[in-house]
């Protein structure tokens, strides 16, 4: 019984590494492109010695080594998965609107909303304030007034941590 | 040896610099806990504050501050699966999976017992025979410095990859594409930049660190709704037998650590994955690395915490750095007017003696410390995740901010953590990302220069160490392919 689930589960894992290596296989074309862009330019050395000294032999080289990588990840996906079927875009289409999926939704939207909108706005301190509150609030991780006052804290304790006691400029 | 003596005795008899190593000693496990301190930052941090002070109690400050935060890496790693420094995130791997056995205590006992033993493996070779193996270190060349870091990377790859080798692979070979991001280094010539000024200074490894591990991290944790307290078994303390079990595996990750601690600019996270790298392949129970092996923190953290006296020889005889954070130690020296090199022994009769006794009593200090403060960070486990996860978060926002003061390093950690929560999804590993992200700018620029120095491909394969280490780089990519190894095996059966 524990066999066959485990079974689906690789199934599960190789249908998304089939679809991940495709966009794998998209960006390391193009950063071969971009690479080999890079390796015939008009610079000291490269005109001397070769085009193997130029900027973007590495790139090329790492970018030849992801497109080979992604193709043999496609082929072993393919192989053990089957292909992807229709029920299997309906299943990932449930999951994108599930509890689960929002909540990582909401709590990522609300790193970024701090990140790029409230530490650029508002003082440190009272920004921290507000994300931690709003990410503990939005995982009901305990009474609202525990919240207030864990968030309070901790922003408090680390504005002194990094601001007086290391004296780092905070953001 | 009479300064050794002589500096242990000192230190160990003046009441004032015992209480300066104990805070000291826990500074620096702290500041390697929180992730994004790393102990380059903390060195640099201490070398201005302690300018002020006599030389012999700075130099005793930063010490404590480089052992004590090599060690705290890996507290955040085991506690959290949040390496506090990039060596920690080998100790991560099956410190992680020990935590959640109920064993954090243990873990975090052994990788004491295992950081204290490697550093003073490191201390022994410094004293000993720190000039001849310096100019071992000087036989490296450009063709060397690059296959061994390629050869780090896909050693990162292949022991961290929980489900294809390929795919620890691909994350280190990701990872050393996003080093190249930025102003390269021997042309000056701007790559994947986008014309965004921010980029042309590249992507520090620091942010890209915290964001890959904690990103992830805090979206999966989050989520949870509130787990069942894992009962912790086992003392902080692990019994002496049960440490000497491990004595072949310390002896070796602390050979491979000074060695790896020794080659400049390599340091201490190469030492950490050789270490484990070796370990894995050394035991008999390969299966466990990975889902809680101890032979495998006791192997990273002996590595990661030998390459600190490994690190010291070639910066004390020569005046080159073998660490980043030896290189931060570098400036503290020569601020206090001490001028690392060939001349040191003339000009400071008995110096590298006194780094030894300092090393060999931070490195008592750290065990005594440790305990002390490990009772502490295991309560950290009966947190909430829901309450602890946004804490981290904070505290690693800050910590990639805090490396370069630039609100940029934020930006590159948030995006990078969300862009490989999905590879970590479909069990990418993360530290070999990590790993090609640090290595990465090496390997170029190694790469390139022993190309343009010898005008083609000949050096890797005309060099003794250069072809060892492409010979063991090949057969480590045949040896995943079944034909290759099935090869052996027929010819074992036929024997």
């Amino acid at each position: 019984m524990e066999e066959r689930r485990e079974d689906q589960d690789k199934k599960e894992l190789r249908k998304k590494d089939l679809l991940l290596s495709l966009v794998l296989l998209g960006v390391s074309i193009w950063t071969w492109i971009e690479s080999l862009k890079m390796v015939f330019v008009d610079l000291p050395g490269v005109k001397d010695v070769g085009w193997f000294v130029a900027p973007g032999v590495f790139p090329l080289i790492l970018s030849s080594g992801l497109i080979v990588m992604s193709l043999i990840i496609l082929w072993i996906a393919i192989r053990e998965s089957g292909g992807i079927k229709r029920e299997d875009w309906k299943k990932w289409g449930k999951y994108l609107v599930s509890d689960d999926f929002l909540i990582t939704l909401l709590e990522a939207a609300l790193l970024l909303f701090y990140i790029f909108f409230l530490l650029k706005r508002i003082r440190f301190s009272v920004a921290t304030t507000i994300y931690l509150f709003l990410s503990m609030l939005i995982v009901r991780a305990t009474s609202w007034y525990k919240i207030a006052l864990i968030s309070v804290a901790v922003s408090l304790g680390v504005t002194y941590l990094f601001g007086s006691l290391f004296k780092i400029p905070l953001p | 040896m009479g300064d050794f003596f002589a500096t242990i005795a000192h230190l160990f008899t003046s009441p004032n610099i015992i209480v300066i190593m104990f805070l000291s000693n826990i500074l620096g496990i702290v500041i390697g806990a929180l992730p994004g301190l790393t102990a380059t930052m903390g060195i640099a941090l201490l070398t201005g504050l302690t300018y002020a002070l006599p030389r012999d109690v700075a130099l005793v400050i930063l010490m404590n501050i480089y052992v004590g935060a090599i060690y705290g890496g890996s507290i955040s790693a085991i506690l959290l699966n949040i390496p506090g420094t990039g060596s920690a995130a080998v100790t991560a791997l099956d410190g992680y999976p020990l935590a959640l056995q109920g064993k954090a205590g243990y873990a975090i006992g052994m990788t004491r017992m295992a950081s204290l033993v490697g550093t003073l493996f490191g201390m022994i070779m410094l004293m000993t025979i720190a000039p001849q193996l310096a100019k071992i270190a000087l036989m490296f060349t450009s063709a060397e410095f690059a296959l061994l870091g390629l050869f780090g990377v896909l050693i990162a790859g292949f022991v961290a990859g929980e489900d294809l080798k390929i795919k620890g692979w691909i994350s280190g070979f990701l990872g050393m594409l996003v080093s190249c991001i930025g102003i390269d280094n021997l042309h000056a010539y701007t790559r994947f930049t986008f014309d965004i000024p921010m980029l042309m200074i590249g992507v520090s490894f620091v942010p890209a660190m915290i964001g890959v591990f904690t990103i992830p991290q805090l979206l999966d944790n989050l989520k949870l709704s509130l787990p069942e307290r894992i009962q912790q078994i086992g003392s902080i303390l692990p019994k002496i037998s049960e440490f000497l079990k491990q004595l072949p595996n310390v002896i070796r990750s602390g050979l491979i650590g000074t060695a790896i601690g020794i080659i400049p600019g390599v340091g201490e996270d190469i030492g950490a994955w050789m270490s484990y790298f070796a370990a894995k392949s050394m035991s008999k129970d390969k299966d466990k690395f990975g889902k809680g092996a101890v032979e495998g923190i006791v192997a990273a953290e002996t590595g990661n915490n030998a390459a600190i006296g490994g690190a010291i020889i070639p910066l004390l005889t020569l005046g080159v750095p073998g660490s980043p954070p030896a290189a931060v130690l570098l400036g503290a020296l020569l601020l206090h007017g001490i001028r690392p090199g060939p001349m040191l022994p003339f000009e400071f009769p008995g110096f590298i003696q006194e780094m030894g006794g300092i090393l060999f009593v931070a490195s008592i200090m750290l065990f005594v410390c440790g305990i002390l403060v490990a009772r502490f960070f295991v309560k950290v486990l009966d947190i909430s995740p829901k309450i602890l996860m946004p804490i981290v978060a904070v505290l690693a926002i800050m910590g990639a901010y805090a490396i370069n003061i630039r609100i940029f390093d934020v930006y590159v950690m948030v995006l990078m953590g969300l862009g490989y929560y999905f590879l970590v999804k479909l069990k990418y590993p993360v530290a070999p990302f990590v790993l090609g992200v640090i290595l990465g700018p090496m390997i170029d620029e190694n790469l390139r220069r022993t190309f343009w120095v010898y005008k083609g491909f000949t050096p890797f394969v005309t060099r003794p160490v250069a072809l060892v280490l492409l010979v063991a780089t090949i057969l480590l990519l045949l040896f995943q392919f079944s034909w290759f190894t099935n090869l052996f095996s027929r010819r074992r059966t036929i024997r």
